[in-house]
């Protein structure tokens, strides 16, 4: 398939802020995860791209057919568009930054999670202190609060612009 | 963060046919933006062509392009 025969699959917006919310693309990239090539056959392939034709038509409101091609390339997309990352204050943001500093970057999907520790008081802050939620584990963890802080450096400085 | 290793400790490596055509396109596409709000279909096209080389990408576009790239550098099957 050449670049501008996929690109016709598209069914994302182009241009489009992320919309989703973090649980949603939480639940977005597990069930993407189910989903086995759509250049192969495989028996179980009918239920897992009917529960994600389910998510991109009911959950991300987007106008897709059952195409098992146009369903595998459109998830992609959607997961490349990430999720709406919630506005934190500037305490959040310095406490986030404290919390950040110093710390080993994980893997994304990296879901060792001790009871104590610089990764468990950063999963306890996002948890319990900005009251965002985040799959328990240090990846997650890890990445959910550099969005935060990303997002709060742009938004601060569009401001200021 | 530490690299992961694409072949998982096996000391299997992709021919050099295969290891030039992932080369000749992975040296046409950019790294991934974080969130990307128009379609290039670039990473999409390297996730299939590494599920096609056996390989089992993540669907985190950063983490694909990391792993073709240390598949690249691992070289191929002399």
């Amino acid at each position: 398939m050449t670049k501008q025969e996929l690109l016709q699959l598209n069914a994302v917006p182009e241009g489009k802020e992320p919309w989703l919310s973090y649980d949603q693309y939480v639940e977005l990239k597990r069930l993407f995860g189910l989903l086995p090539s759509p250049f192969h056959d495989d028996l179980h392939a009918d239920e897992a791209y009917a529960r994600m034709h389910h998510f991109l038509t009911e959950v991300a409101q987007l106008e897709v057919s059952d195409d098992k091609a146009k369903i595998h390339f459109n998830t992609f997309v959607l997961i490349r568009r990430g999720y709406k990352v919630e506005e934190i204050t500037q305490a959040e943001y310095d406490a986030l930054r404290k919390l950040m500093d110093g710390i080993e970057q994980p893997d994304s999907d990296d879901m060792t999670l001790h009871e104590t520790g610089s990764h468990r008081a950063l999963y306890d802050y996002l948890r319990k202190g900005i009251g965002v939620s985040v799959e328990a584990g240090r990846g997650p963890a890890w990445h959910r609060a550099k969005q935060l802080m990303a997002a709060f450096e742009r938004n601060k400085a569009s401001k200021q612009n | 963060m530490s690299k992961k290793d694409p072949y998982a400790g096996s000391s299997y490596r992709i021919s050099k046919a295969e290891w030039d055509k992932l080369n000749e396109f992975f040296q046409k596409i950019e790294p991934p933006a974080q969130n990307e709000l128009y379609a290039s279909g670039d990473h999409y096209t390297l996730y299939l062509k590494l599920i096609g080389l056996g390989f089992r990408p993540a669907s985190d576009a950063m983490e694909i392009y990391e792993m073709a790239e240390e598949i690249l550098l691992l070289g191929w099957e002399e």
